[in-house]
């Protein structure tokens, strides 16, 4: 503890948490990264967690599967007892349902597979730390947030719906209608028409949508409109692209169809202070940046849209 | 329950049976019965027909003796008439006798006497003919009696006038007589008077006799001689005999006009041509009974023939409908047989897509566990080679340069050998592809040129790319995988040729779905690969050169689209692969999206 002291007052290194039990693997990780950050190891969930109650931490890289504790649990503690730890999963392979957990409940920053590139390890990690520099605004929540909550000043703002369901389009408009505005898209043209109309906080989007897989635009979105908090819900799932809205998308929910009416409704209230909280200091969007990967092919010239949009109104 | 079913079907289908038989059997006693009673009228028509044929052909014969018949009583008419003149002529023959008499007697004799005898008399015809005959026959006798005794007085009528004449001749020959004018002139006018009076009497002739008679006998009585009064009163007595025979004949003949034979005959030929019209109406009303019975039997054949034929027809109409019914159910079974076999085979390849399915999914939920267990130490590993090969890179002179040259090896390979296993974990997931599911409408041809560009460097400059590509549909799939299928396929096909070849990528539109078929003229394989070729781990490469995991996955893509791939290949001669994916996912696509339309729980 002393000796950790130390440093910190010398070198004011951020602290990186490392989660495995495999113990190799802490050490190959602590090779690579012990120049330049303080890390810290722990080779069970349980041992992460007294690591976290004891000291503040900067970053909490964990490995999904770990007996009796999982990544995703020791992620979803490490957010309430760090709320500004970023929190990172490095893992072998994960089912979806952990990837699910992932977004939903640990709100992750990254997903990285093993084996890793030790130089984007090192980017990740870099902007994990950038991130976590970010002062973090505690989302107070009163009440219950399934219940139908309307606060003015910031429900004002209205939700789109992109989905080329019409069943789901007009259910969605019916059960959220009631509280704020909801607007509704078939495909990304009409989404991003409705976005250039109205004043949008979140998005509520399937997951393929007229035959696009909607990542690219959220990615795009992510880059050009940080606030906008995007909820997806779809009725397929696939861990690939689960993987990739973390990472490109840093979506904030991930929810599957069908949902109970609560849920659904108490995902967009959060989502909405989300908004509110991100519109009101912009600063926090940093700390959930995207991986600003420029998107391979631009069909269908949707960016160039998205960035004249932003570009014209920001 | 099926089982249960199928047995109660089979005993009813049995009970029906038995009651088919049941109704077979009666139905046969009903028709030995039928059988009988047809023979049984058919000949009894026959019988009858024969009956009344013989009632017919019995006619000619009756008119032939009803001729001869006719004739007999005709011939017996004209001998009775004959008779009759012979009769009356026969007393003005007074000197010639009465042969001709004789002779009509005997025509007569035999006429009547042929009539009741022989093949073609008239006896035992009917009662009437009998009596009639009977009667005439009588008569006839009767007749022929009297003839008799009218021939016996018609010779002593010609012997009393022969005597007459000889009386006379002698008395005018006596000289007192002679010499008498007066009283030869008396005596020659009772000669005269006598012999008209023998030939035909009558009252004038008889008081002239009677006038004379008394004047010669005067006459006589006053000549003194006696020979010359003997002479004389012998001729008066002469002459009053043959008066007094005149007479009798004269009487007789009343007699015969009194036996009516002519009548009698009449009255036979009468009654037997009544008897003869009775047998001719009878004859009529056979044969009137026989055209009838023919009209009708003929009617009746008429009948049977059309009930035949209609029954024939009926049968004919069966015997086609039977044919058709037979015709169609061969159509039927071979159209089961058909859609049967091709059951079968889809059954076959199902279930053996199925299988490698089952293969596909078993090992691709190993690998998602062991891609877990072996990405750790990959991870580490690679981590720290990299590591290692920075810090020798920062040492510098520490290390001489030879083993800094080795150490640089050594590591490369390594890195090499981390890099090997780390692809063949990707691939592995790939491969198993847990939790992986999504869909886009995606052209695929846009999909085959990404793959082309990808895989451009791996194509050595002898290869060349023919694409022949049709305007597709967009297709509902995952862009990424179709796009590794391709990639995969086109790899094949470089690797199937030595250096140099063509590929020709083919894709087409076939009815709801896109085929695509890639084509090389490399160097082929044999069955024995063939068959092998989508199994996992399967690989004909040199170790280390592939995993033998592309096609596998190749397969388990497009079984997951719901699609087929086909291969084709000859040694020597190239292969052909053939993918084709349905246009709307189906099957599989409901368990990709199986809440799509279900938004919300609870409602």
């Amino acid at each position: 503890m002393d000796e950790l002291t130390n440093v910190d007052v010398a070198e004011q290194k951020p602290r990186i948490l490392f989660v495995d039990d495999e113990p190799r693997i802490l050490v190959a990780l602590k090779a690579l990264f012990r120049k330049d950050y303080d890390v810290v190891t722990a080779n069970s969930g349980a041992a992460a967690l007294d690591i976290l109650r004891e000291g503040d931490v900067d970053v909490v890289v964990s490995d999904q599967r770990m007996p009796e504790m999982t990544g995703v649990e020791v992620l979803r503690s490490a957010k309430d007892i760090r709320p500004r730890a970023i929190r990172v999963l490095l893992t072998g392979y994960s089912d979806l349902s952990a990837i699910l957990a992932a977004i939903n409940d640990g709100e992750i920053f990254r997903f990285i597979n093993k084996p890793w590139s030790n130089v984007d390890l090192r980017q990740t990690i870099a902007a994990a730390v950038k991130a976590s520099a970010i002062e973090h605004v505690e989302l107070v929540v009163e009440g219950d947030i399934n219940e139908k909550v309307y606060i003015p000043g910031i429900d004002d703002v209205g939700t789109l719906i992109l989905d080329d369901d019409e069943a789901t389009r007009d259910t969605l408009q019916r059960v959220l209608g009631r509280e704020r505005a909801v607007y509704s898209a078939r495909n990304l043209n009409e989404g991003l028409e409705q976005l250039e109309k109205h004043k949008i906080g979140v998005i509520i989007t399937d997951l393929v949508v007229g035959g696009d897989v909607v990542t690219d635009l959220l990615s795009a979105l992510r880059q050009h409109h940080p606030s906008l908090v995007a909820i997806v819900l779809t009725g397929q799932s696939d861990a690939e692209q689960g993987i990739d809205l973390i990472n490109r998308g840093q979506i904030y929910r991930f929810l599957t169809k069908p949902i109970s009416e609560g849920l659904l409704r108490g995902s967009v209230n959060l989502a909405m202070r989300r908004y509110e909280i991100l519109h009101k200091n912009p600063a926090q969007a940093l700390r959930i940046a995207a991986e600003a990967a420029p998107p391979a092919n631009d069909t269908r010239g949707v960016f160039k849209r998205i960035g004249r949009l932003f570009g014209l109104t920001a | 329950m099926p089982t249960k079913t199928i047995i109660r079907k089979l005993s009813m289908r049995f009970m029906l049976h038995r009651n088919k038989t049941a109704g077979l059997n009666k139905r046969t006693a009903g028709f030995t019965l039928q059988r009988l009673l047809v023979v049984l009228a058919v000949s009894l028509a026959l019988a009858l027909i024969v009956f009344l044929l013989w009632k017919m052909l019995r006619n000619p014969l009756e008119a032939g003796l009803h001729v001869i018949r006719l004739e007999q009583i005709d011939s017996a008419a004209k001998a009775d008439v004959e008779l009759n003149q012979q009769i009356l002529r026969a007393r003005l023959v007074l000197d010639s006798g009465a042969r001709e008499l004789e002779l009509a007697r005997d025509r007569f004799d035999v006429a009547q006497s042929s009539l009741s005898s022989g093949k073609a008399g008239l006896s035992d015809l009917s009662r009437d003919i009998d009596q009639s005959l009977q009667i005439y026959r009588t008569q006839a006798g009767d007749k022929l009696t009297l003839l008799n005794d009218y021939s016996a007085r018609l010779a002593r009528l010609a012997q009393y006038f022969s005597v007459m004449r000889v009386a006379g001749i002698s008395v005018l020959n006596v000289p007192a007589v002679n010499s008498s004018a007066s009283l030869r002139k008396r005596i020659m006018m009772l000669l005269q008077e006598a012999t008209a009076y023998s030939l035909q009497s009558s009252p004038e002739n008889a008081f002239v006799m009677n006038q004379l008679t008394t004047e010669v006998g005067e006459a006589a009585d006053q000549l003194d001689n006696d020979v010359a009064r003997g002479a004389l009163a012998h001729l008066l007595e002469t002459v009053s005999l043959l008066r007094s025979s005149r007479d009798d004949l004269q009487k007789l003949i009343g007699q015969f006009d009194a036996i009516e034979t002519g009548a009698a005959l009449q009255n036979l030929q009468f009654a037997y041509e009544n008897h003869f019209q009775g047998l001719q109406d009878t004859a009529r009303r056979y044969r009137q009974t026989l055209a009838v019975y023919a009209v009708a039997l003929l009617l009746a054949f008429g009948l049977i023939a059309v009930r035949l034929r209609s029954s024939f027809s009926a049968l004919d109409n069966a015997n086609n409908e039977l044919q058709d019914t037979n015709s169609n159910l061969a159509l039927i079974v071979n159209k089961r047989t058909q859609a049967l076999s091709k059951a079968l085979d889809d059954l076959k390849m199902q279930q053996g897509q199925l299988i490698q399915s089952e293969k596909m999914a078993s090992l691709g939920q190993m690998v998602a566990g062991v891609a877990h267990e072996i990405n750790t130490p990959l991870g580490y590993a690679s981590s720290n080679v990299e590591i290692i090969r920075e810090s020798l890179q920062g040492m510098g002179h520490e290390v001489d340069a030879e083993s800094r040259e080795e150490f640089d090896v050594l590591l490369a390979d390594v890195e090499h050998g981390l890099n090997q296993i780390s692809e063949l974990v990707a691939s592995l997931k790939d491969f198993s592809r847990v939790d992986r599911s999504q869909s886009q409408l995606f052209d695929l041809n846009t999909g085959i040129d990404t793959a082309l560009k990808v895989c451009n460097s791996q194509l050595k400059d002898g290869v060349s790319i023919e694409r022949h590509f049709a305007e597709l549909p967009e297709i509902n799939c995952a862009p990424s995988q179709l796009n590794q299928v391709f990639l995969n396929l086109i790899n094949n096909a470089a690797q199937a040729m030595d250096g140099k070849g063509l590929i020709q990528i083919t894709t087409r539109q076939v009815g709801g779905d896109v085929e695509v078929a890639i084509r090389d003229n490399g160097c082929g394989m044999n069955e024995g690969t063939r068959a092998h070729i989508f199994e996992p781990f399967f690989t004909t490469k040199a170790v280390g050169k592939g995993t033998g995991l592309g096609l596998s996955i190749v397969f388990r893509i497009i079984d997951d689209h719901g699609g087929t791939i086909q291969v084709e290949s000859e040694l020597g001669k190239g292969t052909e692969f053939v993918v084709r994916l349905p246009i709307k996912k189906a099957g599989k696509a409901a368990d990709v999206s199986p809440a799509n339309d279900v938004v919300l729980l609870g409602e």
